[in-house]
């Protein structure tokens, strides 16, 4: 075990000052709140992304070679000649937009072919699913039910059209749950697409061969995209922004943060001038000298991180659920060791420097200065 | 000898503020070092404490060279406390926590504890332990400070001033204890004062001029006042009247017969040396 009572001095010597130290804390508790609720959203949209071909067990989608999905168009003539290319075994259209339904501006509205495999993606929960010959229906999602009151036989409406629930679903994944799915024509209707779709789910005869006919597809159609799950993600633009704001954010929490704990251990460090000299005089090493003095900016840090992204992952959720957007927001444990990484960076760097020159003051300071 | 300077000197560019002090101590001595202010007392005791380093000569202390010394840190943990003027006590920590100090890194916590806390008693702060500083008294504080300088089990204690600070009945107390632990645990004591009631009260008084032992200010610091007091007093008047009959004074062999004997001028012109010093 660590020896605690030196950790107790480390404590007294970060709190000597407190006002000091708690607004030092505070403003890493900020900085922390603000990386940890920007990369929580950026890692729920990437996983949202990820889980695009869903349960259908598609080897990759087709979309649109454009800024976002949600403006993608797929013909449905490129579907019928994907379907009948050599080693694709099936292709499935769909349709995702967002409209207005109930409270919430923005769910998720999905036009799926009526096959077993492509609406059986929707596992039902309550009532049964969509049929050929559905028109005016809609399966709706565990979360849209919950939320917005809706039971079977409930009438809902969309961009003006009423429809009528006859079951619900549950995907596991939020943003689906929060929508609702309806007939691939009607959704094409719904949103004035023709025979357009948003995206072409493609399965292929043999798994070797996914790389190749993707690359086929592409020099085919190239206003076209051939995306595994794991690369939609990086195709979104409004996603990449988001990543890459949070990752900036992140590094100016990291160098913003350090200043301030460099700043305050500096001020801490010259106040105790003599303190240290004390210490030196009896017999501490510069090397004990500089654990102290880590050790405090390492607990200032810590404590900020640590309270920051609990701040953050509670702030995260509730403006989650005030804006009802039902992301599925985890706490993994990679963004919480990444985010403690940061703290640790943040507590080195803005550590390093005062703790070095409290290991240079020289013990005579102890019997010189009043 | 446990500890020896020779022609020890330290300049501190043209300033030379010890210039080739050589000295002899024993173990278990208990020594004061007098001066003026300036004299480089408190500089022969940072060289004495390995806080500095010569600009020439040697000091030994018991029997290492400090020159061929690597690690000066450890040595000090070990051999040597410090009691400042100034208590230099960590305000943020108990009295208990601050005697804990020096021994941190060199055994565990519980056994620190107890020792630290066997020292508090020593000096009689056995229900002070948990007190922060600013909640003792000055005498208090300089008494968690000869704790603190005494964990270790110091063969040396290096003291500047340490009653600087106190008023004479405080520092009275502070002297019997310095002293009582002197004679129980037969630790050297080397302390700088101003003071001539804790000079007094030490087997040696070593005086510093410019740098230098100094002789001639030994006799003056030391002693100027008992011989001032003797002077102001109804003998040293009667003395200085050179004519009497109290029968006190034949005994004393100043006067005889009513007149003043050769010990009595003695005593006169060193009356007139003391004023003129
Ligand atoms: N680090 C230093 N740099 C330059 N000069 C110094 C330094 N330390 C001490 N001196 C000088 O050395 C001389 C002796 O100083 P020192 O502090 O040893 O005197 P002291 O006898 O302890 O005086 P006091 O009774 O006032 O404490 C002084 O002239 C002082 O100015
Ligand atoms: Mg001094």
């Amino acid at each position: 075990m660590m020896n605690n009572r030196f950790f107790g001095m480390t404590f007294k010597g970060v709190f000597r000052r407190k006002t000091r130290s708690v607004l030092t804390i505070l403003s890493i508790v900020v900085g922390i709140m603000l990386v940890t609720a920007l990369l929580m959203v950026a890692n729920g949209l990437n996983t949202q992304f990820q889980q695009l071909s869903g349960g259908s067990g598609a080897d990759f989608v087709v979309i649109e070679n454009s800024s976002d999905l949600s403006a993608s168009r797929v013909n449905a003539s490129v579907g019928n000649d994907l379907e009948n290319m050599d080693g694709i075994s099936w292709v499935s259209g769909m349709v995702i937009s967002t409209a207005n339904i109930g409270d919430r501006p923005f769910a998720y509205v999905m036009g799926v072919e009526l096959d077993e495999r492509s609406i059986g993606q929707f596992h039902i929960v309550e009532g049964k699913t969509l049929q050929s010959g559905d028109a005016g229906k809609v399966i709706i999602g565990r979360i849209m039910a919950t939320q917005e009151g809706l039971k079977i036989g409930d009438t809902l409406t969309v961009k003006d059209r009423s429809f009528e629930v006859i079951g619900i679903y549950e995907t596991g994944v939020s943003t689906e749950d929060g929508g609702v799915v309806v007939p691939l024509s009607e959704a094409q209707s719904l949103f004035d697409l023709g025979d357009q779709v948003s995206m072409l789910q493609v399965k292929v005869e043999n798994l070797d061969q996914v790389d190749e006919i993707q690359t086929q597809i592409e020099n085919q159609y190239p206003q076209l995209l051939a995306l595994k799950d794991s690369e939609v993600a990086s195709q979104q633009e409004d996603l990449q922004l988001i990543s890459g704001i949070s990752s900036l954010i992140a590094l100016i929490a990291i160098f913003v943060g350090s200043i301030v704990v460099m700043n305050t251990m500096i001020m801490s460090v010259m106040e105790r001038t003599r303190e240290i000299g004390v210490l030196r005089a009896i017999g501490w090493k510069r090397r004990k000298i500089l654990s102290l003095i880590l050790k405090e900016s390492f607990t200032i840090s810590i404590l900020g991180g640590t309270i920051g992204i609990i701040l953050g992952i509670v702030l995260v959720n509730v403006l989650n659920d005030l804006a009802k957007i039902s992301l599925n927001l985890p706490v993994t444990l990679d963004l919480v060791v990444g985010v403690f990484l940061i703290t640790i960076i943040l507590g080195i760097l803005g550590g390093f420097y005062p703790a070095w020159r409290a290991s240079k003051m020289s013990p005579m300071e102890a019997l010189s200065r009043e | 000898m446990f500890l020896k300077t020779v022609n020890v000197k330290k300049h501190f560019g043209e300033v030379k503020a010890v210039d080739g002090v050589s000295l002899e101590i024993e173990k278990g001595e208990f020594v004061s070092i007098m001066g003026p202010s300036g004299s480089g007392k408190t500089t022969l005791l940072t060289l004495l404490g390995t806080l500095d380093s010569l600009t020439s000569g040697d000091i030994i202390i018991d029997d290492e060279d400090l020159s061929s010394i690597r690690d000066v840190d450890t040595f000090r943990s070990k051999k040597i406390g410090f009691i400042f003027q100034f208590h230099n006590l960590i305000g943020y920590l108990t009295a208990l926590e601050n005697v804990e100090l020096p021994l941190h890194g060199l055994m565990p916590i519980d056994k620190r504890r107890a020792k630290a806390s066997e020292l508090l008693d020593l000096v009689g702060l056995k229900n002070r332990m948990h007190h922060i500083p600013s909640q003792l008294s000055g005498g208090e504080r300089q008494r968690v400070a000869i704790a603190r300088s005494l964990v270790n089990d110091p063969l040396l204690v290096l003291a500047d001033e340490p009653t600087g600070e106190l008023d004479s009945s405080t520092t009275q107390e502070i002297m019997d204890l310095m002293k009582k632990i002197n004679q129980e645990k037969n630790t050297t004591f080397l302390v700088v004062t101003h003071d001539p009631e804790v000079a007094k009260r030490t087997e040696r008084i070593i005086v510093l001029r410019d740098g230098e032992i100094s002789r001639e200010e030994l006799v003056k610091s030391a002693s100027i006042e008992d011989i001032m007091t003797l002077k102001n007093s109804t003998l040293g008047h009667q003395l200085l009247q050179k004519e009497s009959t109290d029968p006190y004074l034949e005994k004393l062999g100043l006067f005889r017969e009513g007149k003043l004997t050769r010990e009595g001028e003695l005593l006169i012109s060193l009356f007139d040396k003391v004023e003129d010093l």
